[in-house]
């Protein structure tokens, strides 16, 4: 035990008074179902913490032994009892228990040392690393920043997901939904987009939550793995509710995340934070709900189902300056049902974000993948998100993709076709093909540009199809390695000029005289 | 669900000032009328508890480790009595050894823990966390 902890241990002592306070108790009456309904507790407030008194009636021995008392949330206020979730170590509460009052509402401890840990939604570590020194208690629940403290969201958030930084571009202070049905890459995307902030320099870099609710242990297992073989762990906290888990805690994890990040951003910083995903936190909040006794309404979930997830994302904001200008961009994850995204939960959840990346199953057992459909995936915020570079080079490939869309249906015909219309399959098909991108493998966005710059300007013009990968690859190298100073130049002013614009030219030519074995069929 | 309906009505009628006997007799009529007699020891039960519930919350209780601290602590035990509401009065005495120290005042929904044992629990999980 360290020299200061000693030292802190002593002024405790130091300083312990037998004190005088009364507080109000309250006797537990039933327990079923991780539910405490206790009378007493007169002026008790709404979410605010109660301690089973599990010392009672225990030699100090014993209680030592049995652990930290269990804390309980209150959550239905009625007219002679109030109604307690039991969070966690619930076996131990017992009928004619008392229970005391904290007076404080839920609150999780937070500091800078909580980034780069994996913790629960009550902030206790699960990385076997030992305790998080905390700066701050932050209110689970809190009212969101009115309209004045805001300001306009103007700041890319950069996913190094070529599709979505160029046709669906997320600004710092957005709520991007991503939404589709198992196993279409909704999680990868995510997962990219952190790994992708490792390319932002370190002063501008956001701090990146990933907050998994009900999710399998392996998963998160996995998920935590991948961000540290990347290099990403630096700069990310983990919120972690497995599928085994008590619906209240599965209820809390998303707002332990954005109180979380509003830590941060209340220090001016940038957070990114992930809930992963809100239809499983739907679920844990009608379970709650019902054993709570809550009138259950459509599809059985509670009333309010719509005011929990839109309190919660309302929370991300970009703040005005005066407040530090810092932000909060959520990027909540919705699984549906085969498809069907007109289901409660996603339409309520579509009509509180600022976009929607829709991700079809159809796309990708084609292989397109990430499966973006850009036909139908939005961003409100558009390229007011974009950098300089990017808004000259992306306008050309939506229209390009959105001609090749409508000629999709004459492909099966493409030998009766005239010239025009199957040089816009052709193209269409070359810039799907350059949209395809692979797992966990982000690009920088002055790299997109170069690439997406070279395909607006006839790098893929005269090649096949399947050669399309491999010109990016080799081109992106080409550059590197003999044109540097053009990379850095985008990378630095995040945009380019008509003489760099001459030069990237030049470089394509080059590129095609020294590589024209890629511009013909195999 | 049912029978603690039914036992909160009847303990209502009760403590409204009706007589004990009468209300259960008439408890037993409506729950013949009604078929519920089943519910009839159940709703006992719940009497009971709401009973015995009541009559720890009227009297204030007093509880020390050791049978000497009743007279050593007798200001901050009176002081306590008084921040609970409970003024002077009948006090019912419990000695706990397993408090340590200290002692804990209890009354209606009021309790004022001033116990060694509490303290030095907090202590200690607070010492955990460091």
């Amino acid at each position: 035990m360290s020299t200061a902890v000693i030292e802190r241990i002593k002024k405790e002592i130091a300083s312990l008074e037998v004190g005088n306070e009364a507080k109000e108790i309250g006797t537990v009456i039933s327990v079923a179902d991780g539910i405490a309904e206790i009378e007493g507790l007169q002026s008790a407030q709404m979410m605010e913490m109660v301690a089973f008194d599990t010392a009672g009636g225990q030699s100090l021995k014993d209680a030592i032994e049995s652990g930290e008392s269990p804390l309980g949330l209150i959550l239905n206020l009625e007219e002679e009892t109030v109604k307690v979730v039991i969070l966690g170590g619930g076996d131990s509460v017992k009928e004619g228990m008392t229970v005391k009052r904290t007076g404080k509402l839920l609150s999780i401890p937070v500091g800078e040392d909580i980034v780069g840990r994996v913790v629960n939604p009550l902030g206790e570590p699960l990385d076997d690393r030992g305790a998080i020194k905390a700066d701050e208690d932050m209110p689970i629940e809190r009212v969101a920043f009115g309209v004045m403290e805001r300001s306009s969201v103007n700041e890319p958030i950069h996913t190094g997901i070529k599709a979505i930084d160029s046709m669906i571009p997320i600004g710092r202070g957005q709520r991007e939904l991503i939404i589709g049905d198992r196993g279409t890459g909704k999680t990868t995307i995510a997962i990219d987009t952190i790994i992708n902030q490792k390319y932002e320099p370190k002063e501008k870099r956001p701090i990146c939550i990933y907050v998994a609710i009900g999710q399998k242990q392996s998963k998160t297992a996995n998920i935590v793995r991948t961000l540290e073989e990347a290099g990403a762990m630096e700069y990310t906290v983990v919120v972690s509710t497995s599928a085994s888990e008590a619906s209240p805690i599965l209820f809390l994890a998303p707002f332990a995340g954005v109180a979380i990040a509003e830590y941060f951003m209340l220090k001016g910083r940038d957070v990114v934070v992930v809930f992963d995903d809100l239809s499983k936190h739907a679920v844990a909040y009608r379970q709650m709900s019902l054993l709570l006794r809550r009138p259950p309404g459509r599809e059985a979930y509670p009333g309010d189902i719509f005011y929990l997830h839109s309190r919660l994302l309302e929370r991300s904001a970009k703040l005005s300056k005066e407040l530090g200008g810092g932000s909060i961009t959520a990027l909540p994850i919705i699984e549906t049902q085969e498809g069907d995204v007109s289901a409660y939960i996603p339409t309520n959840v579509i009509s509180i974000t600022d976009g929607q990346i829709f991700l079809e199953m159809d796309l990708f057992n084609k292989g397109v993948r990430p499966a973006l459909n850009v036909g139908i995936s939005v961003s409100r915020v558009g390229s007011s998100a974009q950098t300089k570079a990017m808004k000259k080079v992306a306008g050309k490939i939506r229209l390009e993709l959105a001609q090749f869309r409508e000629l999709e249906a004459f492909m099966q015909f493409a030998a009766d076709l005239d010239d025009d219309t199957k040089k816009r399959i052709e193209n269409g098909r070359k810039f799907t093909e350059l949209l395809k991108q692979r797992r966990n493998q982000p690009i920088a966005f002055h790299k997109q540009v170069l690439m997406l710059y070279a395909a607006n300007n006839g790098i893929m013009d005269g090649a096949p199809v399947e050669n399309v990968s491999a010109i990016e690859e080799k081109y992106v190298a080409f550059v590197e390695r003999d044109r540097k100073n053009l990379l850095d130049t985008i990378e630095k002013e995040q945009s380019f000029t008509d003489e760099d614009a001459a030069k990237m030219d030049v470089a394509i030519a080059d590129f095609k005289d020294t590589h024209s074995d890629l511009y013909t069929s195999k | 669900m049912l029978s603690k309906s039914y036992a909160i009505a009847t303990y209502d009628a009760m403590l409204d000032g009706l007589q004990p006997k009468d209300v259960l007799a008439r408890l037993d009529t409506v729950l013949e009328k009604r078929g519920h007699q089943k519910l009839r020891t159940s709703i006992y039960a719940q009497l009971r508890k709401y009973e015995a519930l009541r009559e720890s919350s009227e009297t204030p209780v007093v509880t020390v480790a050791k049978e000497g601290d009743f007279k050593r602590l007798k200001t901050a035990i009176s002081a306590a009595l008084d921040t609970t509401g409970a003024g002077e009065g009948h006090t019912k005495d419990v000695v706990d050894e397993r408090l340590t120290g200290g002692f804990i005042v209890r009354h209606k929904n009021t309790e004022v823990d001033a116990s060694y044992r509490t303290k030095l629990l907090s202590l200690y999980q607070k010492s955990i966390s460091y």
